[in-house]
């Protein structure tokens, strides 16, 4: 609508004056400020409600998480277990010459993943069943071994102690062995002076 | 109560810095604005909502409302008069909806309001007589909540279409050419009631 056609309509001017007459009369209560006041002061607190609310809201779903996630690791399934156990007993327990035989295991896991369509045991259970079910063996295998070890140094010792206990019989066996050999020489020496001295 | 409304720069410049102080928690000074404002609010409101309790409820959430998102409010873009009006359409309009009671809208064929020739709508709607205002108002009171509102707003206010465009979130385009399509509609209203009276 252009400027000048705002002379225009006179009539819808005066009716629309009529129908906003009552609303031009209303007015406002007295204590209309105040009230609003009051409830834009409670607004200002209702945030902070919210918010302590919103936090401790977190912070159970939070716990209520964390001791779902320790209940499935304590009573994670044994039946999953044991293929996770020969597996990782293979790659930790295995000696270390038998390298190739490893290998061998770990290229093969991968080719099961991918032909098998069959569920597999959730990651968080190999990671946490790892600690709890596979740890103790590396344990055990480091005492037979420490003990292996201590065995052998223990014999190695005895042998050493033993060996020299029996030293001082062997200084005096020798002694007299040389002392015969040193006689017998002395008296095979005589002999050939005695039948050089009868030929001439 | 109400206070007086500059649109001078200073008095602009003024009300930013009051909004800013507001804004920086001085909430009480939030009173100012609802001195200055509460009343053109009221008057707005009133224009879809007759009750004047459920009137002064309207106001207080528009009001409520304009303190919540005063950090949106952009002085760049509208005044903040403008920018509490635009608020307080639509929560009008929103509680006109919400407790709609029974008004007979009236739906017309377009081609109906085309065959409505302009010279006559022109002078249908220039005619200042009694009797034809006041089918004016009733032809009035039969339009969308929009349409009266924007008829309120141009005839009564005489705000400018880029205002209203502001207030109602429209192009001044989709205003000019609804203005027209509204008096037409009037024009077939009145020319309806006229030709029943006559019956």
């Amino acid at each position: 609508m252009k400027k000048n056609e705002l002379n225009k309509d006179q009539g819808l001017r005066l009716a629309v004056e009529h129908k906003t007459e009552a609303a031009e009369r209303m007015t406002l209560s007295e204590d209309f400020t105040d009230r609003l006041m009051q409830r834009i002061e409670q607004q200002d607190k209702q945030p902070q409600r919210h918010r302590v609310w919103l936090y401790s809201l977190i912070g159970v779903a939070a716990s209520i998480i964390l001791l779902i996630s320790v209940g499935i690791v304590l009573h994670a399934p044994q039946s999953e277990d044991p293929v996770l156990m020969v597996r990782t007993d293979t790659i930790k327990a295995t000696p270390r010459t038998e390298v190739p035989k490893e290998v061998q295991k770990k290229k093969e896991q991968p080719q099961e993943k991918n032909t098998k369509a069959a569920p597999r045991t959730p990651r968080h259970y190999m990671a946490k069943a790892e600690p709890t079910e596979v740890t103790p063996k590396p344990d055990s295998i480091d005492a037979t071994a420490l003990a292996e070890r201590a065995f052998a140094e223990e014999r190695r010792r005895m042998e050493m102690e033993m060996m020299a206990q029996m030293s001082g019989s062997i200084q005096s066996d020798f002694k007299a062995l040389t002392d015969e050999i040193r006689s017998r020489g002395e008296r095979m020496s005589q002999h050939v002076e005695m039948a050089m001295s009868n030929e001439e | 109560m109400e206070q007086k409304t500059g649109n001078t720069p200073k008095a602009i410049q003024d009300e930013t810095l009051l909004i800013r102080r507001i804004l920086d928690g001085q909430t009480a000074l939030f009173r100012q604005l609802v001195g200055r404002y509460a009343g053109q609010v009221l008057r707005m409101v009133a224009r879809l909502i007759p009750s004047p309790e459920e009137a002064e409820e309207t106001v207080q959430d528009t009001l409520l409302e304009a303190f919540q998102s005063l950090a949106r409010f952009d002085a760049r873009q509208a005044s903040f008069q403008t920018w509490l009006m635009r608020i307080a359409y639509h929560m009008a309009l929103k509680h006109y909806r919400q407790h709609q009671k029974s008004i007979p809208l009236v739906d017309v064929e377009q081609n109906r309001l085309d065959a409505i020739p302009d010279d006559e709508t022109d002078g249908l709607l220039n005619d200042t007589a009694a009797n034809r205002v006041a089918l004016m108002e009733r032809a009035i009171g039969m339009l969308k909540p929009d349409d009266q509102m924007l008829l309120s707003l141009y005839y009564f206010d005489n705000r400018p279409i880029r205002e209203i465009s502001c207030i109602m979130e429209h192009d001044e385009s989709y205003f000019r050419s609804r203005l027209q399509w509204i008096r037409k509609k009037l024009a077939l209203i009145i020319k309806t009631l006229e030709s029943n009276e006559e019956e």
